[in-house]
């Protein structure tokens, strides 16, 4: 039995489904990192923008449940959901923002984490939504029905996941060296300094929370229609807690090592629970999961990678290694 | 009103019942080096902040070209044309050199956030300007080579001369340096007087500082305001200054018997 699970595990079905579990939280990770990472503000909540887009785009899916998977209507429901997710999740992180944005480090860290508690109490008590069950999230694109369409079914995502992570990682990369990116770092840095010469700080950081929010919107859109379920159950308080996980654990600032330390994560996460190294491993999980963030934070304080990123590699040698 | 670049009116800036600051007058015009001395915690930062927003002043006016701005955002004043140093340096320490010189530039980036992700011929074009604005500013202060240094691995000095570079990127009418000579040595201190003069007579910018040395302070300023207890004692050029008995027992205590 052992050897028939095992082999499951690590087919391509099994393979393609923890590739979609790091896109989907490389892609929230990377949006918190502009929060944290860059623009130094902490925030507990970013589960909350996430399960908001998730159940905005899965309430316009369920309205469209009539329509074929895969048709012409089916995939324009589907942009549109993704288009829709992002702009309820801008709004509300524009609506928690601009009050909370006056507070710092941990007061603003525990204001956020309130907000991720009140948006889940929300939809538990809102029955269009499925209440504290479950939201269906019709399928808009394909219907996996046998094991052969499960699998093209998760290669589709993958490719959707990939190409979301892209749009996001580029997005916020491009942002991040521009002027106002620059602005919004240097509110990080020294907030009272930056306002003095001449950054309008609290406008940067309400811009700043309030893309990471979409972005993180974005994510919902794609785990709601992968799972093709949600409940307030998936966007509870430790899934805040392991977004913040994976960008410290990156790097705060670094879009490079958001991207590994999610493939970490959520590898090392799917490893254990897979019982490849033993039933007694599987058992342990939760603590091996724990003894091996300690050990990495102990090891690198600054995350796997800091503040380093791929593309540094090329341009420290393009200016001829001047790089202090 | 007067034609004055910078001048503050009756400042007053009271915490509780501590008269920081109280009745300061205060003038800047075109083209002038003036400084701003006074014993420590006569309230000389602390009228350096009502100017620039950093803090509200209790009462008192203060215009620039003419317009208050008094109860302005700090931004608001920043972008106006102050720009300014910190006592303690307050540079962008993770940020690499350059990076600390283009950041006061946002807000004349010219491109919104769209522009940015989609790399435009705008946003590039701009990107140059600021960074050759940068680079410009990098080789007034002689940190060129620094550039691409992160601003806290910067020696004492350089990360001074750094935070001018940095103020001097708004394209201020006036530049407001608090203690810029603090911690230098005497050639380094010549170096800066030197610079101050530079940035006054080819870029027009008009200078207020606060300092110590009071060697530096005499030989570099036009025209000195002095301060005791939150409250103006005297002001004038520096030889009337240094002729005040009022300015002297501010400094020295009792009046000595045969001091100059």
């Amino acid at each position: 039995m052992w050897t028939l699970a095992a082999e499951f595990q690590f087919s391509w079905l099994w393979v393609a489904e923890v590739l979609v579990g790091v896109a989907l939280y490389a892609m929230l990770a990377a949006s918190l990192n502009l929060v944290t990472g860059f623009g130094g503000m902490f925030s507990l909540g970013h589960h909350g923008f996430f399960a908001v887009g998730a159940y905005a785009a899965g309430w316009m899916a369920s309205l469209a449940a009539s329509v074929e998977p895969g048709s012409a209507a089916g995939w324009a429901v589907f942009a549109a959901s993704a288009v829709f997710a992002v702009a309820a999740s801008a709004a509300a992180g524009l609506l928690v923002g601009l009050p909370c944005l006056r507070l710092r480090g941990d007061y603003l860290a525990i204001a956020t984490l309130a907000f991720g508690e009140i948006v889940r109490i929300v939809i538990q008590n809102t029955p269009a939504l499925g209440g504290s069950l479950e939201l269906n999230v019709p399928r808009l694109v394909m219907r996996p029905r046998g094991l052969a369409e499960v699998e093209s079914f998760r290669e589709l995502f993958l490719v959707v996941g990939v190409a979301a992570l892209a749009v996001v990682l580029v997005v916020i990369r491009n942002i991040v060296r521009s002027a106002h990116g620059r602005a919004v770092v240097s509110v990080r840095e020294d907030e009272i300094a930056s306002e003095l010469l001449g950054v309008p700080t609290t406008r940067y950081k309400v811009r700043a929370f309030v893309l990471g929010a979409a972005f993180a919107g974005l994510a919902g859109w794609y785990y709601a229609h992968y799972t093709g379920s949600i409940a307030p159950a998936n966007f509870d308080m430790l899934v805040g807690i392991k977004i913040l996980l994976i960008v410290v654990l990156g790097g705060l600032g670094s879009l490079t090592g958001t991207v590994l330390a999610a493939a970490v994560l959520v590898g090392l996460e799917r490893l254990l629970q897979s019982g490849v190294f033993g039933e007694d491993l599987k058992r342990w999980m939760q603590v091996e999961y724990a003894l091996i963030l300690i050990l990495v934070m102990l090891l690198r304080p600054h995350g796997l990678l800091g503040r380093f990123e791929l593309g540094d590699l090329f341009r420290r040698r393009a200016r001829g290694g001047r790089a202090a | 009103m007067s034609d004055a670049l910078l001048e503050a009116r009756a400042l007053c800036k009271h915490f509780g019942g501590l008269r920081a600051v109280h009745g300061v007058d205060l003038c800047v015009d075109r083209g002038e080096i003036v400084a701003l001395i006074g014993p420590n915690g006569a309230g000389k930062t602390t009228c350096f902040n009502c100017i620039t927003g950093a803090d509200v002043a209790t009462a008192g006016d203060v215009r620039l070209g003419g317009t208050s701005v008094v109860g302005w955002p700090a931004w608001r004043v920043a972008q106006a044309g102050v720009g300014r140093t910190f006592q303690n340096i307050r540079l962008f320490k993770e940020m690499t050199v350059l990076d600390n010189v283009r950041t006061p530039a946002a807000f004349r980036a010219g491109y919104g956030l769209l522009a940015a992700v989609l790399r435009t011929r705008a946003y590039r074009a701009s990107e140059a300007r600021t960074e050759a604005r940068a680079r410009e500013l990098l080789a007034l202060v002689e940190l060129e080579d620094a550039a691409g240094a992160r601003a806290r691995e910067l020696p004492y000095g350089d990360q001074r001369r750094l935070e001018v570079a940095r103020a001097l990127m708004l394209e201020p009418r006036v530049l407001l340096l608090d203690e810029p000579a603090a911690g230098m040595n005497p050639s380094e201190k010549g170096e800066l007087a030197e610079l101050v003069r530079r940035i006054r007579d080819e870029r027009g910018v008009a200078v207020l500082l606060i300092e110590h040395d009071m060697k530096f302070v005499m030989g570099l300023s036009e025209r000195i305001y002095v301060l005791d207890h939150g409250e103006p004692i005297a002001c004038g050029t520096p030889s009337e200054v240094r002729a005040d008995p009022r300015v002297v027992e501010a400094y020295l205590g009792a009046p000595a018997e045969g001091a100059r």
